[in-house]
């Protein structure tokens, strides 16, 4: 009996020191030397890069639906990230799309169930047109202000067939040189009309994505060399890089295409497009709202006894997205708690007062039509630009933002699933008023809302000064302590 | 006999163990399953009675009674629990007095339990900064709308009064478009002093 479980035992060995050979046979087959084989030349002119959503994604490449199920991803789930049987799951609320004339890649924020502290890591998965595919498992370490570290960024090359992480091996990288660029705030990077071109006048990009940058095409450059690897590792001045091919059909040119990596930060991008949005609706051109008269009106009426909103719309001329204030203008609302929020196809948001002697915070209620707003706006419009803001009593204005309507909806819906009452008024009175005694009880209302909604999928923002100039997020600095900090995130 | 001793000591220990902990009616955020959340200095009491505004032709009555260790799914708490009657121009438009000793609880039209001592939330016109408000909610069967009372206890001429601020909701289907919009039964916003009865 022991002679044949050390025969197993032998033969089990010399199969896996095999396996190691042939691996590492084969990645040597492919390196490509370090930062001295380094060559530079600009990336294909016709790059472009979209945030699209999940759906999105499913209906436009079939294949990648049998890519995702082969890593054991569920996508009948309703949930917002999807498991893989390779230890990490995919946060699907956002995907980063990247299109050249060769290939279209997908990055999405990848979760763990231990988090690596100022990491940020990505599933990437491209597509040539040749009709093969590559998939990489990139880690960017986070530098102390935040910045993406490419230099030490960690890749990896995932063969679904054999769910092996090839570690060490050598990619074709793209990277973006800084120091032809200059940053400046772009559009909106997450709505969908709103993409970028090599060579547009407004970059989206990298190590800060607070800002977009303008870059010289000789900003553009391919690097070469070996991540990760102990002797071929990158030294300083390279970036990280992606490559490789999962298929056999390695001799095809296209494949050759070197891909684009962006730093997919889910969090980060939807931040900024929040903050987008929101500087968005104080401009006074003919798409944007100019909320800033309209809220200037608002503050007088703050020490009234009635609320006082003021809705807006959208609509879309030949192609173009324009957004204003409803007809009516600013409407007295019935009471001092109360004033009317609208939602329907083409209303995107609404700013009321909460009058002095009222709680100075989103209640409930304003969360829920925050969802109600966004559900019913219709697709073709801007979903990003949706928010519900207030003027209050004490001079300050908030404004809370979607980022991620499941989220939202599923948690809002539980809660009025979970409550007791006769009606929903009932219902959501009560929330509401649970809600209120909190605020009442506490003399700190930002730390009150961020404790409630923290998980909700809501952002809650705060004007910086009264020309709505600029924005801050408000946030706690660490959830996981007793009594987190309120911490400012600002969008400039 | 000496089992019988053992089983009674064991009987009272768990049953001392078994009781509900008991916090003061303002701790109700901390939720704790099975607490007893109980009005300490009887602050509730003050509000429980039959109170009447009249004005004219048009009156509003309200019967308040305190329900003591109300289980509510997860705790048990005092509460205040009432209905109304209100009548305008001498039409009765709503009645829910019958319903005083019918049903428990949050199936009541009135209730509520927040005491509130602050004038920064929706203070009557003469808030007396530190005197106790009482916090409740009120629904409107009729229509569906809910509203806010907010009670604070007034002696007038010799008389015990409340202050009652109503001031209601809109209705959650309301998008903003519907006309006409949906009325509650009472006005929207008011301030009542109703006199005990």
């Amino acid at each position: 009996m022991k002679k044949y479980r050390f025969k197993n035992y032998l033969l089990c060995g010399i199969f896996l020191i095999g396996i190691c050979v042939a691996m590492n046979s084969c990645q040597k087959d492919v390196i490509i030397d370090g930062p001295q084989n380094q060559i530079k030349r600009k990336l294909p002119k016709n790059l472009k890069s979209t945030i699209i959503s999940i759906d999105s994604v499913l209906n436009e490449n079939k294949s990648i639906k049998r890519q995702l199920l082969k890593i054991g991803m569920n996508l009948n789930s309703k949930n917002r990230t999807l498991t893989s049987n390779l230890g990490f799951s995919i946060d699907t609320s956002l995907v980063l799309k990247i299109e050249t004339d060769s290939y279209n890649s997908y990055s999405f924020q990848t979760e763990r169930d231990t988090e690596t502290p100022n990491n940020l890591e990505n599933y990437i998965i491209t597509y040539y047109n040749t009709g093969n595919y590559v998939q990489h498992l990139i880690n960017y370490p986070i530098l102390e202000d935040g910045i993406y570290d490419f230099d030490n960024a960690q890749i990896e090359i995932i063969h679904d067939e054999s769910l092996i992480f090839m570690r060490e091996s050598c990619v074709m990288v793209a990277e973006f040189e800084e120091s032809v660029c200059t940053e400046h705030v772009c559009g909106d990077p997450q709505g969908a009309a709103h993409t970028f071109a090599q060579g547009d006048a407004c970059l989206y990009w990298g190590t800060s994505l607070s800002a977009t940058k303008n870059c010289t095409q000789a900003g553009w450059v391919e690097n070469e060399f070996c991540s990760g690897g102990s002797d071929n590792g990158s030294g300083p001045g390279n970036g990280g890089g992606t490559g490789g091919n999962s298929n056999d059909d390695d001799d095809d040119d296209d494949d050759d295409e070197p891909i684009v990596i962006i730093p997919t930060d889910n969090n980060i991008i939807k931040h900024k497009s929040n903050c987008n949005a929101l500087n968005k609706l104080s401009q006074s051109d003919e798409h944007s709202a100019n909320i800033n008269p309209l809220v200037q009106e608002l503050r007088t009426r703050i020490n009234e006894e009635k609320e006082y909103s003021v809705n807006f719309k959208k609509n879309i001329n030949f192609g173009e997205e324009y957004s204003f204030p409803n007809d009516e203008g600013i409407i007295e609302g019935d009471s001092k708690t109360v004033s009317t929020i609208h939602w329907g196809i083409q209303q995107f948001g609404a700013i009321h007062t909460h009058p002095v002697g009222t709680i100075h915070m989103f209640s409930w209620k304003d969360v829920d039509r925050l969802r109600l707003v966004y559900n019913n706006l219709h697709d073709n419009f801007t979903k990003e630009d949706v928010f519900v803001m207030i003027v209050n009593g004490d001079g300050t204005v908030y404004a809370i933002k979607v980022n991620d309507i499941n989220a939202l909806n599923t948690i809002l819906d539980e809660e009025l699933e979970n409550v007791k009452g006769k009606t929903i008024e009932i219902k959501e009175n009560k929330l509401n008023e649970r809600l209120s005694k909190k605020y009442r009880k506490s003399d700190d209302d930002e730390t009150v809302f961020l404790e409630k909604f923290q998980n909700y999928g809501v952002s809650l923002y705060k004007a910086d000064d009264e020309n709505l100039s600029n924005w801050s997020r408000l946030d706690f600095d660490n959830i996981t302590l007793n009594n987190p900090n309120v911490i400012s995130i600002p969008c400039n | 006999m000496k089992k019988l001793l053992i089983i009674s000591i064991f009987t009272i220990a768990f049953t001392c163990k078994a009781q509900s902990p008991i916090f003061p009616l303002e701790d109700w955020d901390k939720e704790q399953s099975n607490a007893y959340y109980k009005d300490l200095d009887n602050e509730l009491d003050t509000f429980v009675g039959t109170w009447l505004y009249t004005n004219g032709n048009t009156s509003w009555k309200i019967k308040l009674k305190k329900e003591i260790t109300f289980f509510n799914d997860k705790y048990y708490e005092d509460l205040i629990v009432g209905e109304y009657q209100y009548i305008a121009n001498g039409i009765q438009i709503i009645n829910t007095l019958p319903n005083i000793d019918t049903v428990n609880g949050y199936l009541h039209e009135i209730t509520g339990n927040s005491i509130y001592k602050n004038c920064d939330y929706l203070p009557p016109s003469d808030c007396i900064p530190g005197e106790s408000r009482l916090i409740t909610s009120l629904s409107d069967p009729l229509t569906g709308h809910a509203a806010t009372v907010i009670l604070s206890k007034r002696i007038v001429d010799g008389l015990e009064t409340i202050i009652a601020y109503v001031i209601f909701e809109q209705l959650s289907s309301y998008n903003g478009y519907s006309l006409p919009k949906p009325e509650p039964t009472m006005p929207w916003q008011k301030e009542y002093t109703l006199i005990k009865q």
